[in-house]
């Protein structure tokens, strides 16, 4: 089980894209995927980041082991802040850092052998000859569950959920301490999905892994994490143990968020808090509290300041004015 | 409450090479009544969406044909109408919303001439009675603003609004049928959520029946009467969504449930899994589609496909574990 020793840290991590308003120029629009955000993952834990597309979630996994570039805020991996590392000096814990990504048809070169692509981290970050990556990629099908006859064929003869496998075992390859997972059953049959939840759940244990798991199917997040985070437009609303945040939403927007998953228990009479409106752009966002403009329970403190993120009860924190 | 729409050991067939034909609906039999909500469940390649799709008569042919059986809609059998007879029928009496709003708007016209494109069609109206219509629907599906919407163009509207307009052009000549293909699948909880909410009302208020095609059960818990579970292009299991729910007879239906993690559901738990993968359709099994995936197959199950049963109650199965009931096809 997770113990009480952060694994990564962040810190008011917060990232700006710039995008041209149109092709002959004009105004820069400044798009706001994360702003400010704060939290700690412990060793051996899953945290799992839900909220609906756009909200700065798949960003916030790619801060954190610095595929793209924080404009502001800390990351602290080991006691060291990372976020100011450049390539080169993080390319020694990019063996320690890993990533699994949603779509298992294009984060897999066509034109590599199943084989070559789960070795191809050892051939950049290790000495080993080829027979011994040989060696170590089929045990690196093993443990995904993949035949081992499976290993010169290349991605297309492969189905979605033997591509996420693959995916997995690439991750897996350098032996990694934290994996960010994201999305990666969203793109999957039913059928299949229960089949890598249970492969990502078994290899936790294996390997004593931490993952940040990133998905919009709240049940999904429940199932796997330890701790939820509930992002909204690019802000951490609510946080809490993952139990916790199902029986106790705080958030308004938590509550509306719970209330509209589709569940399969039929007699599960659950009122549906329907929300109004659509997500506001990132690059407008409202003054005050991000979600304010859909919020039930609006007030004009809200549309003024933006709560801040705080506990209210040991280890759920939520950021509104309600609590 | 008497049947709307009687589909009958409908086939759809695909040529996908010289010599190969592949049957993405077999021998299918269901129905729909009226102001009822039939859900069609199924992963990809179960043919939900060529059910679907050979009810509108819109299956791409070639490759594609519907090679036999019968799909009587008052009293008439739409396979056998002309094209013209057919035109009248599709999108008037029963239309349909596809999964990708984007895509199946024209991104060049206005939403206002799309809308008008049905109505002065199906109802022989005048363009500005028209427009004053679609003014009317898309009040109704709850699109803010509505006459300065009529003037703007698909791109500037949001997913869940795209999809109001194409729920808004499927309703505009008050239809019998709406068949909804994957409606919801490209758009957020909160927004899926909406569009259920929108799809249950109109079907309250305007007393149409909806053929609902998807992939998640979790939604045919949330807006469905019924349910039909398709497997591989044949139907597996057909139910009250209760029963079905409560009580899967099919092993198909059962693992289905089985594997996804409800919110009920303990952390790490390990989740019941459905062994391999869903088959190709030009490699079926011989016998039962499902047969090399199921853990309760039996020697008969290899050796030949098991008929579909309803039994005494209603449901209907295709399980040689099931007794019982009589043989339908």
């Amino acid at each position: 089980m997770a113990d009480k020793t952060p694994m990564i840290e962040a810190r008011h991590l917060t990232k700006h894209f710039a995008s041209k308003s149109n092709r002959l120029g004009g105004e820069t629009l400044i798009v706001k995927a994360v702003n400010d955000i704060s939290f700690d993952i412990m060793a051996s834990e899953t945290f799992g980041l839900v909220g609906e597309s756009g909200c700065g979630k798949s960003t916030t996994g790619r801060l954190l082991i610095k595929l793209l570039d924080p404009t502001s805020g800390s990351i602290i991996y080991k006691g060291r802040d990372i976020a100011g590392y450049s390539n080169r000096e993080m390319r020694d814990l990019r063996k320690e850092l890993q990533i699994i990504f949603q779509d298992p048809f294009s984060s897999l070169n066509p034109r590599m052998t199943c084989l070559d692509i789960i070795t191809e981290p050892l051939l950049v970050h290790t000495k080993m000859s080829r027979a011994e990556r040989t060696e170590a990629g089929y045990e690196l099908l093993n443990y995904v569950g993949l035949p081992k006859q499976y290993a010169l064929r290349f991605p297309h003869e492969f189905s979605g959920g033997q591509r996420q496998r693959i995916g997995i075992a690439r991750a897996l390859a350098l032996k990694p301490r934290f994996i960010v997972c994201d999305e990666p059953v969203s793109a999957l049959d039913v059928s299949v999905q229960s089949q890598v939840l249970n492969l990502i759940v078994q290899l936790q244990e294996e390997f004593d892994l931490t993952y940040l798991f990133i998905a919009h199917g709240l049940n999904v997040v429940k199932y796997i994490s330890n701790r939820v985070g509930v992002m909204y437009l690019g802000s951490i609303v609510e946080l809490a143990g993952s139990d916790e945040i199902y029986a106790n939403p705080l958030h308004p927007y938590t509550q509306s968020l719970i209330s509209a998953i589709p569940d399969t228990d039929v007699d599960n009479k659950r009122q549906r808090i329907i929300l109004q409106g659509d997500v506001p752009s990132p690059s407008k966002l409202p003054t005050g509290c991000p979600f304010h403009t859909r919020c039930r329970e609006c007030r004009k403190e809200c549309k003024e300041s933006k709560p801040e993120l705080k506990e209210v009860s040991p280890g759920h924190q939520v950021a509104c004015f309600l609590y | 409450m008497s049947k709307l729409l009687e589909v009958n050991h409908l086939t759809t067939q695909f040529k996908v090479d010289k010599n190969k034909i592949i049957k993405a609906v077999d021998n299918s039999s269901f129905y729909i009544d009226e102001s009822e909500t039939l859900a069609i469940v199924g992963e990809s390649g179960s043919g939900k969406s060529v059910t679907a799709l050979s009810v509108m008569q819109l299956v791409p042919n070639p490759p594609g044909r519907i090679a036999g059986g019968e799909i009587m809609f008052r009293g008439r059998d739409l396979l056998k109408l002309s094209k013209a007879e057919m035109r009248a029928v599709r999108g008037g009496q029963i239309s349909m919303i596809f999964q990708e709003p984007m895509t199946s708007l024209n991104p060049v016209l206005t939403i206002g001439r799309q809308l008008t494109e049905a109505i002065t069609l199906h109802m022989k109206l005048s363009r500005k009675d028209a427009e004053a219509r679609a003014v009317e629907l898309l009040r109704k599906v709850q699109i803010p603003d509505a006459e300065k919407r009529l003037k703007t163009y698909p791109h500037q509207l949001s997913g869940g609004m795209r999809q109001r307009v194409m729920i808004c052009m499927a309703l505009s000549c008050n239809p019998k049928i709406l068949i909804a293909d994957e409606p919801t699948t490209a758009l957020d909880v909160t927004i899926q959520a909406q569009i259920l909410d929108l799809i249950r009302t109109l079907r309250d208020e305007e007393k149409m029946a909806v053929m609902f095609i998807t992939h998640d059960l979790g939604v045919v818990a949330d807006i469905a009467h019924r349910a039909v579970v398709m497997y591989a292009g044949s139907i597996m299991e057909m139910g009250l969504k209760r029963d079905l729910f409560l009580n899967p007879l099919h092993p198909y239906t059962q693992g289905l449930l089985g594997a996804i993690p409800r919110l009920s559901t303990p952390r790490g738990q390990k989740l019941y899994t459905i062994p391999g993968i869903v088959p190709d359709l030009s490699q079926l099994p011989k016998g039962c589609p499902f047969c090399t995936r199921c853990d309760q197959c039996m020697k008969t199950c290899h050796e030949q496909k098991p008929p579909l049963r309803r039994l005494p109650d209603g449901r209907e199965v295709r399980c040689f574990r099931v007794e019982g009931g009589e043989e339908i096809g």
